[in-house]
């Protein structure tokens, strides 16, 4: 049978007022967020009601910040799995007290990340025609196959995680919760005892599992990538396009993991299990990226530059006079901030940290747009009508508050999940696994 | 001291009037100021015998100059008794104020068969009043086609409408030929109408028409200052036939029918392999389940 149950019912003593019954300030944080997913259906309705026209998003212009924030999400995801498929396949021994996060981030920013592109599509009434009528031939029908396959895999893979820890609350006696609850972990438990076949059946599985999601994760988020770089636009035709997404990608997805870290480290008291250690091992996991990220990008904009083909000329004209400052915001503090702070021992602090994982996890976001915006305003074919605001991007009002509701579905469904499952995982999250 | 201040104060509040009736008075000079807005007028006749005039409208802003929209325009044709107003249009986005009429509709003409027309911006509260006149002959062009000794040509002839409606020969001026492409028209051909008000061009032909070989040849007498821009097209047979090419091997292209068969292959097997595995977990998740009936149901005996 399973080892060390006293060490998870202690462990499951500990946490088992953040699953039992949400506090006043728990149902307090949750409002705000609907609040904010509501101000977001607010602006939905008022896109569907008027059309695209109230976005910035034009004929030239055809995609803005709901793609950025697609490709942000989707990235997020990416870099969750292969985070957590990493940690869990190689038995990384400092893994326990950050894998269901990540495990967390790669379920919800995948939910969330597609939904963005229904947003970006004028006639949502035609979205069955994709599969009505999809070609195998065509990079969008391979993102949809990707994402949906992806969506599926991560599900069986955090169920599969979750599985120990399901079967834990649905025996643990002590707990304060409706009786739905408790009889919903007893479904989902499958009858799991710990038995030794169900042990080498459930890690077997779980291998399998993290395996596949990583595979899955580069695969998936260079599809992403294919779809623009098969495209002849200045920017985006590039064959280096699918491995700089993935390293982009995971790159944010290290800032993202930090920075939930280090909020379930404030708001549950969880110093003892994620410690200064787990933030500088992710942290260098962020450095190594941060110097492949950078690489990626100087060549990217190297060979553009040194080729001085007519639009790549235009487009870096652009990027250096227009965007400057978000690009030395991407490009330069982005790369170079996480470089300094992990790579000097003296500024290895938990907060010094997680304030270099924020401006990575901003300057990311930034660079998706870069990648969007500035190579749509530099089309090959001429623009005919030259007025400005059909030129140039601007997000509007209605795509910042559906970009506030996605975060605020974010952190509400982060909120859930934790409130359903711990946070942290309960074998023994203190010290390495004993399970397996 | 105290009568200093007092000065002092007075000094102040006749400043300060002064100041607010200097602001007024700018303010109504300001108010005052109007838009100046230029207006010129063109004239097309097209095949079917519409003519059109259009009147286009540009304010002077401090950008620069703009099209000025939805300004109510008044045409009007000029005949012995003065004007008479022939119609009323509003301009559109781009400054166009445009009004059609059947070209069998005979306007008044002078002695040399000029027909003049004018159209008059009546001006707003922001923009100053604008005019242009303009005055053009009715002109008829024919287009047809021969071939002789295998060579294929494209005739044209042109006619002035004079004052009594007598027929004139449009002699000694340019045409232009042109054939619809997909974004725009291309010029296959210049012309010259002979004295006789006749002339021909050589047909091209390396022309590609519809699937059944018909071509939409567009001959166009542009920007003249007596006849403005006349236009006239005639359908023939003689283009070279489109044929939608089916590829040999299905491409990428997403008219295909079929995905190439690599693509094809290895879709499948990535999916395969994926579905594969994960269907294996939900099994071992089965079995788990199945184990855990089976253990259930042991400790309940």
């Amino acid at each position: 049978m399973e080892t060390g149950t006293n060490n998870y019912t202690s462990t499951l003593s500990e946490f088992k007022h953040q699953i039992e019954r949400p506090g006043k300030t728990t149902w307090v944080w949750m409002i705000f967020l609907v609040i904010l997913i509501l101000l977001g259906i607010f602006a939905l309705v008022a896109q569907i009601t008027h059309g695209h026209i109230i976005t910035g998003m034009r004929d030239n212009v055809v995609w803005g910040i709901y793609i950025v924030n697609f490709i942000f999400f989707m990235g997020v995801s990416y870099a969750g799995a292969l985070i957590s498929g990493g940690l869990q396949l190689f038995r990384t021994p400092w893994r326990k007290p950050v894998i269901r996060m990540a495990e967390f981030i790669t379920i919800i920013s995948l939910l969330i990340g597609p939904l963005y592109i229904l947003l970006c599509i004028g006639r949502l009434d035609r979205l069955p025609y994709l599969v009505l009528f999809g070609r195998i031939q065509s990079p969008i029908t391979w993102d949809v196959i990707a994402i949906s396959t992806d969506i599926f895999g991560c599900i069986i893979y955090l169920y599969l995680s979750i599985l120990r820890d399901i079967a834990r609350i649905r025996d643990f006696e002590n707990l304060k919760m409706a009786k739905w609850r408790k009889n919903l972990y007893k479904v989902l438990a499958l009858g799991y005892v710990g038995a030794p076949e169900q042990q080498k059946r459930l890690n077997r599985a779980s291998d399998i599992m993290a395996a596949m999601v990583m595979a899955i994760a580069i695969i998936v988020y260079s599809v992403l990538a294919w779809i623009f770089s098969v495209t002849l636009q200045p920017g985006w035709h590039s064959t280096i396009f699918g491995p700089y997404f993935v390293i982009a990608a995971v790159f944010s997805g290290t800032g993202v993991l930090i920075i939930v870290m280090w909020i379930y480290r404030k708001l549950y008291h969880l110093e003892a299990y994620i410690t200064q250690k787990h933030f500088v091992n992710v942290g260098v996991v962020m450095l190594v990226l941060a110097a492949f990220f950078g690489y990626f990008t100087f060549s990217e904009y190297l060979t553009k530059w040194y080729g001085s083909e007519k639009n790549d000329e235009l487009l870096i004209q652009i990027l250096f006079n227009r965007y400057y400052w978000l690009f030395v915001l991407s490009n330069y503090l982005g790369v170079l901030m996480p470089l300094i702070v992990i790579g000097i021992p003296q500024f290895r602090k938990i907060n010094i940290i997680t304030i270099t994982a924020v401006v990575v996890v901003l300057a990311l976001w930034v660079n998706r747009y870069l990648i969007v915006v500035p190579t749509l305003e530099s089309p090959y074919l001429p623009v005919q009508d030259s007025r400005a605001d059909w030129i140039h991007y601007s997000g509007t009002w209605v795509e910042w508050v559906l970009t506030i509701g996605g975060m605020g579905s974010f952190c509400l469904l982060f909120t859930l999940f934790s409130r359903f499952i711990p946070i942290v995982e309960l074998s023994s999250p203190k010290t390495t696994d004993i399970e397996e | 001291m105290e009568t200093l201040s007092k000065y002092t104060a007075k000094r102040s509040l006749l400043a300060t009037f002064l100041i607010i009736a200097i602001a007024l008075l700018n303010f109504n000079c300001l108010a005052d100021e109007k838009s100046y807005v230029s207006m010129e007028l063109s004239t097309w006749k097209y095949t079917d015998n519409l003519r059109d005039f259009t009147a286009l409208l540009l304010a002077e802003t401090e950008d620069g100059e703009e099209a000025l929209a939805e300004a109510p325009v008044n045409f009007f044709v000029i005949g012995d008794n003065g004007p008479v107003q022939i119609g009323v249009a509003v301009s559109d986005t781009t400054g166009r104020a445009v009004v059609y009429f059947d070209s069998n509709n005979i306007f008044p003409c002078d002695e040399e068969g000029y027909i003049s027309i004018f159209a008059e911006f009546e001006g707003s509260g922001l923009f100053e009043p604008a005019e242009d006149e303009m005055m053009y002959k009715d002109v008829l062009i024919d287009i047809s086609f021969t071939e002789e000794d295998e060579m294929k040509f494209i005739n044209f002839a042109g006619q002035i409408r004079g004052p009594n409606d007598e027929m004139m020969p449009l002699a000694d001026d340019d045409i232009y030929f042109f054939v619809p492409r997909m974004f725009s028209l291309l010029k296959i051909a210049d012309g010259w109408f002979e004295e006789n008000g006749e002339g021909y061009v050589d047909y091209p032909t390396n022309i590609i028409g519809d699937s059944l070989g018909n071509l939409k040849v567009i001959g166009r007498i542009l920007d003249h200052p007596d006849y403005g821009n006349v236009e006239k097209f005639a359908e023939i047979d003689w283009a070279i036939p489109r044929h939608l090419l089916a590829a040999e091997t299905p491409t990428r292209e997403l008219w295909t029918p079929i995905a190439p068969l690599w693509m094809i292959i290895t879709l499948i097997i990535m999916l395969a392999g994926v579905w594969g595995h994960y269907f294996y977990a939900i099994y071992e998740l089965y079995m788990i389940k199945k184990i855990g009936d089976k253990n259930k149901k042991s400790n309940t005996i």
